[in-house]
């Protein structure tokens, strides 16, 4: 609606500026100039102008409530502070009711004596921590909507904000995406307070900046920026808040939304932020150097830079032995390669390579594949897609349901497809052999990426070959080589390559090794820790 | 705007193409092996053997099991031109899928055809896209189609049973061969396969089976002569190939000594004596022994002596066979040559020439040198008494 209108103003300016253009013609340097203008007039457009209060108490309260009209949820309650009269302004759910009744209501409605001024009452009669003042309605209004109540006296334009918030959100639980063997079972939840809070325990430091913006025109949701001071690179931090406060939007609901306004390559199906429900994740992110953006809302917060192999990396990695750290790394990698290329390999190998698998393979399959009617390009997709399809349908239907879903799946598609000559069972195995190398990767959008990738793979190769899929590699590497994750090369350490660092990438090196931050990401203090952590054993 | 036109412009590009050499593997007859034959004067009969998928028992086919199992799970066929191309297009002809050489195994030369020179069958095998270099090449004594049609009882495919054989202890592949008939100085060696009836008391299951145990010695790509069991054993000998046979060797009258050769290294070297070179083979052999008909007490010392005597005597008059046979042919199997011409550069220069009639000259010296390195769990046979 609020765009709608916006609309509407616009085009009546574009016209109005027409005619005047019309009625001086003048050079295509000053229409140029002028074309500036109009876009700047329509960003000033959407920015309100603000609505000081007023000082009479009635006025305010009448303005107020007609601002506020259509809303029942707002509660305006007038009461007598001795023999001034005052009203307190909240909405019905969102106030602590204990401190408001208790902190504020009952000692001012027990005050006898003399008008009284805000300090005064401030200072001498609220017993509540937190008070601030506002003198527009915007303002005030803003606090409002926090879950803040207000405070409105006679004859002052300002208006009295207490901070008694209290509402209902989710205690803090394991996060189901990123659930771990061996580390914290604690995860953010939709309140952003509760998740800066939760890092706060992890850092406990001054370092720790936590910087707070508004963003949504309508949602005002409250976005918090988290560094370390010193660590993060000062540039970094600005850049963020830079490409934030670009953003003009009437909504935000979830990290995506921010992700999307605020990445680099906007049109790159890699990810180029890193979303997190682990505090633990973030915190040592943090100590790396990274910024982390969190999202009243939502349960996830960002981290940026990123590089590809970070989404390779789980927390537990480093709360693992390095040994076993390391192969799952390699494991990972192993996998990523088997989700991206197996369907499109198996394609090209069974329709344009024969001579290329090993003889008795070869038999094998021609021998499952004698009675499927399609070619295998076309098996291969349907398998893919049902896959795909009862993934998604596992997804979004009640736990108990899908699993019923899944079992019917693999029944069908697993048993009943083979032995109806519908489906070879080599192609079965491919599948579900890339359908789990996609569920090794870590982090659940980059496998989403891999998955799309595997599709445009598998058409190149029917049509292409292995010629197709070399093509695609050069494709996607030379993709992945140009893309940046905030100034971060993605592909960093290894391309563009600096051995040193390449401690964290391919191999875990055991913590008393790590003696330093990685240095493509930080801005200073690249010191972990000191040099002699290797343990010694007792003689 | 623009961008979205130009990408789908290239995605037609892809589309346009569509799948233009694209062969389903229902489409293809993946054959494995091929043999070709000596027909009338001078055409040749090339046949062909493909394994048919839907008998071999995967997943989603019908049948199944091996050879054992009533129907065959092979197809074979045969045509014959005077090119093997033009005999295989007729077979084409015949069937619906097409013919693929990119899993030859196994190909078979019948022998009438590899006395003629098998340098036209070997542009066939070699030129093509398709061709394997590690395709194993063998010589047949009989047709070349029958041995492709034997009926192995242990595995599906004849062409299987017949490279599992060869790879029991010697074997050619094309790689080999063309080194062979490439380097000056060396002619190739190629194993023979043969058909013998299996002797087993069932008369049901009473068939021709195949055989791998004489190789095909070569006069540049000319077949020249097919070893006996002496000579079988001499080329193995030469050629460092012995480890895990087994020799029977006399040990007195009527009674021999059963050892299995557990490491054995052939080397040539040569020396240069009146200007003529001389040849010096240097057979190095750990044997053990597997069986003893002889009352012989193998731990008395001396006794052990005599025995390892007896199976170098074995081992030399094995070589020699061969050796000598190839002096008087004039056939330089064993590379002789191709030391000289590494070595003696110069020398091979003025040799080359007439090499092969040098070569009845040419003094051979063998020696053998066995140790016994295991007597089996016992010294002498059990239940025979000490004398």
């Amino acid at each position: 609606m609020a765009e709608g209108r916006n609309k509407e103003q616009e085009s009546k300016q574009t016209e109005s500026n027409s005619k005047e253009t019309g009625q001086n013609p003048e050079s295509s340097e000053n229409t140029d100039q002028q074309d500036k203008q109009k876009k700047k007039n329509e960003n000033d457009s959407r920015k309100k102008e603000k609505e000081p209060l007023r000082f009479h108490l009635t006025a305010n309260i009448s303005i107020l409530k007609k601002r506020l009209e259509k809303s029942t949820d707002i509660v305006f309650r007038p009461i007598k502070i001795g023999e001034q009269n005052a009203c307190l302004v909240y909405i019905n759910g969102l106030i602590d009711t204990n401190a408001i009744e208790f902190s504020a209501l009952e000692k001012l409605l027990k005050y006898k004596g003399p008008s009284l001024t805000f300090e005064e009452i401030e200072e001498k009669i609220l017993t509540i921590g937190d008070v601030s003042k506002q003198t527009t309605f915007e303002d005030a209004l803003e606090q409002l909507f926090d879950g803040n109540t207000l405070l409105f006296t006679e004859n002052r334009d300002k208006v009295l904000v207490l901070d008694a918030k209290k509402f209902e959100d989710r205690s803090i639980s394991e996060p189901d995406t990123e659930s771990s063997i061996r580390g914290p079972r604690e995860g953010f939840n939709e309140n952003v307070g509760t998740s800066v809070s939760l890092l706060r325990r992890k850092i406990r430091s001054e370092k720790l900046k936590i910087i707070s913006k508004k963003v949504g025109e309508e949602t005002n949701t409250n976005i918090v920026i988290a560094y370390l001071d010193g660590i993060a690179s000062s540039e970094l931090v600005e850049e963020v808040e830079k490409r934030l406060d670009r953003i003009e939007i009437d909504g935000i609901f979830e990290t995506g939304y921010i992700e999307e306004l605020i990445e680099d390559s906007p049109a790159s199906p890699f990810p180029q932020l890193q979303a997190t429900e682990r505090p633990d994740t973030v915190a040592a992110n943090l100590l790396e150097g990274r910024v982390a953006i969190l999202v009243d809302g939502t349960p996830f917060a960002l981290l940026l830079p990123v590089t590809f192999w970070q989404m390779l990396q789980a927390s537990e990695d480093y709360y693992e032995r390095f040994y076993i750290s390391t192969f799952l790394r390699w494991l990972r990698i192993l996998f990523l390669g088997v989700a991206l290329f197996l369907p499109a390999l198996y394609i090209a190998l069974t329709t344009f390579h024969h001579e290329m698998l090993p003889t008795t393979l070869i038999y094998s399959f021609a021998a499952s594949r004698e009675a499927i009617p399609f070619p295998a390009v076309v098996e291969a997709m349907i398998m893919e897609i049902a896959f795909e399809a009862l993934r998604e349908a596992g997804v979004r239907l009640p736990k108990t349901i899908g699993q019923a879903v899944s079992i019917l799946g693999a029944l069908v598609i697993g048993t009943a497809a083979v032995e109806a000559g519908i489906v070879s069972a080599p192609m079965v195995i491919v599948v579900s052999l890339t359908g789990i190398a996609s569920f090794t990767i870590p982090r659940f959008t980059f496998g989403i990426t891999i998955r799309l990738l595997r599709f445009g793979l598998m058409i190149i190769a029917s049509v292409f070959g292995l010629f197709g899929i070399v093509v695609g590699i050069v494709l996607i590497s030379t993709h992945l080589i140009k893309l940046r994750s905030f100034g971060i090369p993605y592909l960093s350490p290894l391309s563009p390559l600096s051995v040193g660092e390449l401690k964290d990438v391919f191999i875990r090196m055991p913590w008393w090794a790590m003696r330093n931050r990685p240095k493509h990401i930080i801005g200073g203090n690249l010191k972990r820790e000191t040099d002699e952590m290797t343990p010694e054993a007792r003689k | 705007m623009k961008k979205i036109l130009v990408v789908f412009l290239l995605f037609l590009i892809i589309v346009q193409t569509g799948c233009w050499d694209r062969i389903e593997l229902n489409d293809v007859a993946l054959i494995s092996a091929s043999a070709m034959d000596l027909e009338g004067e001078s055409d040749i009969r090339a046949s062909i053997l493909i394994p048919l998928p839907s008998q071999l028992g995967g997943a989603g086919s019908e049948g199944g099991g091996g050879g054992t199992s009533g129907d065959q799970p092979y197809y074979i066929d045969s045509s014959a031109a005077s090119s093997i191309r033009d005999a295989n297009r007729k077979i084409q002809k015949r069937m619906s899928r097409r013919l693929t050489f990119g899993h030859r195994r196994v190909a078979v030369i019948g022998q009438d055809l590899a006395k003629q020179g098998i340098q036209s069958v070997f542009d066939d095998l070699t030129r093509s896209r398709e061709s394997r270099l590690s395709t194993l090449i063998l010589i047949s004594t009989e047709k070349g189609r029958d041995v492709l049609d034997t009926n192995p009882y242990l595995e599906q495919l004849p062409s299987e049973a017949i490279r599992e054989i060869a790879q029991d202890d010697y074997w050619q592949s094309l790689r080999d061969i063309l080194n062979d008939l490439l380097q000056e100085g060396n002619d190739p060696i190629i194993p023979v396969v043969d058909l013998v009836e299996n002797e087993t008391g069932n008369p049901d299951i009473q068939t021709k089976q195949i055989q791998i145990k004489s190789a095909g010695i070569f006069k540049d790509d000319e077949l020249a002569y097919i070893t006996d069991d002496a000579q079988s054993q001499g080329v193995l000998w030469m050629l460092g190939k012995f480890n895990g046979n087994v020799m029977p060797t006399p040990i007195k009258e009527e009674e021999t000594l059963d050892v299995r050769v557990l490491e054995q290294s052939t080397s040539t070297d040569y020396e240069i004596v009146n200007g003529m070179p001389k040849i010096l083979v240097d057979i190095n052999a750990k044997v053990g022994i597997l069986e003893s008909q002889s009352d012989l007490n193998l731990e008395e010392p001396g006794v052990l002596e005599e025995a390892e005597n007896k199976i170098n005597e074995k081992i030399k008059s094995n070589v020699m066979a061969v050796i000598e046979e190839n002096k008087t042919q004039g056939i330089d199997s064993f590379g002789f040559g191709w030391l000289l011409y590494r070595k003696e550069s110069k020398k091979w220069q003025e040799w080359k020439d007439n090499w092969r009639e040098m070569l009845s000259d040419i003094e051979v010296e063998v020696t053998v040198d066995s140790q016994i390195e295991s007597l089996g769990l016992f010294g002498q046979s059990l239940g025979r008494e000490d004398e």
